[in-house]
């Protein structure tokens, strides 16, 4: 009886799983950290997709075809003035015979990196200003607030063209007058954030094991703010490109032959009529950046928010 | 209520004294002035043209005396343009402006009202489509730029419509539909959200269920009370369209305070750049309240504090 009931376990009984099989009878979801998880679901709008497309490829052009061009951005040649579009120069020249293209991308470098910049250093001094409003609370709010209110009353472009008009119109007085003027949207949307997460237990829970003030509102509040913060950044550069470029058109932007999109659009402006072509392309040109820039907040603002999964 | 409204208003006034005090320190902070000794034959014409504008007094003494002028309505004169007071240049500038902005603004309520509700309430496709396009576009794309693409399509190749000077009721097509776009996506978006939500609330239920015309729910009951985000949004809107578009003025050349601004900006016209942003500030400042005002009053639910 004992012999029969003994089991006889030799490894031949055994099959080796492949590595697939391995978690078959778990059900739960592949994890994927936050990150991933927002990635996932930006790759589903189409229309962000190809706007992060868009805004790569420009930028690269940007940085590397006016290294390997033969032309630069005031190099003139008289014998070809207004030239239409040839295999030479693709998008035509000037009235000074300056290659259209070089000079749109030597334009796309000042312009994407007035809007970047200027974007970030909003970021910073709203996240800062909102976080601090929001978490303080009380007096100090309400004086912070008061301030940003009257300050938002003001048209932002007037911020804008005063700045350049005191401190003469320069890469940095553009970009200090977008800042003023847009830091304060920024600030608001982060003290309604960060008044909303003070009240809830993971805060309260970091001050009880001491954590400082600074630390609670920097490594708790706002970096779970993080997803409208991105989303409102990716805003903010658009727009600073459309002051920028708007101070150019008017002619009070950055001076020859420097020159950014805005002010391209401007120098082209009198021969509207004559030569429609040369003002259409830097202004297609900010056309489809800021709107590349649109659909990708868009496309953000519906990846990070973990509620619309 | 009038406890709120007089804050209101000693609020404003005092961000339109700090704005007068800013940009006046700004202006005498910038280096260059029209009024410099070499722009005159004789040592005493230039010392006349420095005490017509104060020049020669200390400089806290000018600042005394350009708010106690400002307090009186007195915004001074052109340094440019001599013998100019600034406010006949608003007198002149902001009837065309106001003309143009206005029938913008009405554009763009009406076409964006209608445009919002009927992508809320339409079960057709395409009409959700067209809504979403406007105010996708509307927001990304600069004034300045559809003014372009108009001027140079509309305007130079199809030759359909005049494009310089506002003298024909034709003219004033190109830059109202410059102006009016960003309005009227924004208006769009608001509306149509706003009335998918109150389409959702019990008294629309009820207000069905009793028999009601659908038109008469619509109307009387969804809109009115959909109304609300849009009142907020446009009453800023109007003031920053009256206000004029520096740049859509400066492109159609349509003779109004901003393309004053502008050429004021250009020739460092200070009196003049003091005047006109402290009237575009106040502009801007009064609407902001009425329309507090105004949302308060359309909906009670509102509290003013």
């Amino acid at each position: 009886m004992e012999e029969t009931n003994k089991l006889e376990l030799t490894p031949e009984l055994f099959e080796k799983l492949d590595d697939s099989q391995k978690n078959a009878e778990k059900i739960s979801y592949e994890s994927k950290t936050y990150l991933q998880d927002a990635w996932s679901r930006f790759k589903q709008n189409k229309l962000a997709l190809v706007g992060l497309g868009f805004l790569v490829v420009l930028l690269l052009c940007c940085i590397i075809l006016p290294m390997v061009l033969p032309y630069t951005y005031d190099g003139q040649d008289m014998a070809n003035r207004n030239a239409a579009p040839s295999m030479a120069h693709i998008m035509g020249t000037d009235k000074f015979g300056r290659d259209i293209f070089v000079r749109i991308l030597f334009g796309g470098r000042i312009s994407l990196t007035v809007g970047f910049t200027a974007a970030l250093i909003s970021l910073c001094v709203g996240v800062t200003y909102g976080g601090i409003a929001g978490y303080a609370g009380g007096k100090v709010d309400m004086v912070m607030m008061r301030i940003v209110d009257a300050m938002y009353s003001i048209p932002d472009m007037l911020y804008v063209i005063l700045i350049t008009v005191v401190f003469e119109a320069s890469f940095w007085s553009i970009l200090l007058g977008i800042c003023i003027s847009s830091w304060m949207g920024m600030a608001r949307q982060v003290r309604t954030q960060v008044m909303t997460l003070k009240e809830q237990e993971f805060s309260l829970a970091a001050f009880v094991i001491g954590a400082s003030k600074k630390r609670i509102l920097f490594k708790h509040l706002i970096i779970n703010s993080m997803g409208p913060i991105i989303v409102s950044f990716t805003l903010l550069v658009p727009s600073a490109i459309f002051y920028e470029a708007t101070l150019g058109f008017l002619g009070i932007g950055l001076s020859a032959p420097q020159a950014s999109w805005g002010t391209l659009a401007n120098e082209a402006r009198a021969l509207m009529t004559a030569q429609p072509l040369q003002v259409i392309w830097p202004v297609l040109f900010i056309c489809l950046t800021m709107l590349a820039l649109n659909f990708i907040g868009d496309g953000l603002g519906d990846a990070l928010d973990p509620k619309k999964k | 209520m009038g406890r709120y409204i007089l804050k209101r208003l000693a609020i404003g006034a005092v961000t339109l004294f700090l704005l007068a005090s800013a940009t006046f320190f700004l202006m005498k902070a910038t280096p260059g002035s029209p009024i410099s000794a070499e722009k005159y034959k004789t040592q005493a014409a230039y010392e006349a043209a420095e005490k017509l504008y104060n020049l020669d007094k200390p400089i806290m003494e000018q600042y005394f005396l350009y708010i106690e002028n400002l307090a009186h309505g007195d915004l001074g004169e052109s340094m440019v343009k001599t013998g100019r007071k600034v406010t006949d240049t608003i007198k002149v500038g902001f009837p065309v402006t106001a003309k143009v902005g206005t029938v913008a603004f009405l554009a763009a309520l009406i076409i964006g009202i209608s445009l919002g509700t009927a992508a809320a309430l339409s079960k057709k496709k395409w009409i959700n489509n067209v809504c979403m396009f406007v105010a996708t576009i509307g927001v990304s794309l600069p004034s300045f730029v559809l003014a372009i693409f108009m001027i140079v399509f509309i305007g130079v190749k199809l030759r359909l419509l005049p494009f310089i000077g506002l003298n024909t009721p034709a003219n004033y097509v190109l830059p109202v539909i410059s102006l009016s776009l960003y309005p009227i996506s924004m208006i769009c978006r608001l509306t149509r959200s706003s009335i998918l939500e109150v389409m959702k609330q019990d008294y629309i239920i009820l207000a069905r269920s009793k028999g009601t015309p659908y038109r008469k729910v619509i109307l009387k009951h969804a809109l009115k009370n959909a109304m609300l985000p849009v009142v907020t949004y446009a009453g800023p809107a109007f003031a920053y369209l009256l206000t004029g578009s520096f740049v859509i003025e400066n492109i159609y050349s349509i003779p109004g305070i901003g393309s004053e601004m502008v050429s004021a900006l250009t020739t460092r016209d200070y009196p003049m750049i003091m005047g006109l942003t402290i009237f575009l500030g106040l502009l801007v400042i009064s609407f902001n309240l009425l329309t507090d005002i105004i949302s308060a009053s359309i909906d009670p639910r509102i509290k003013l504090k």
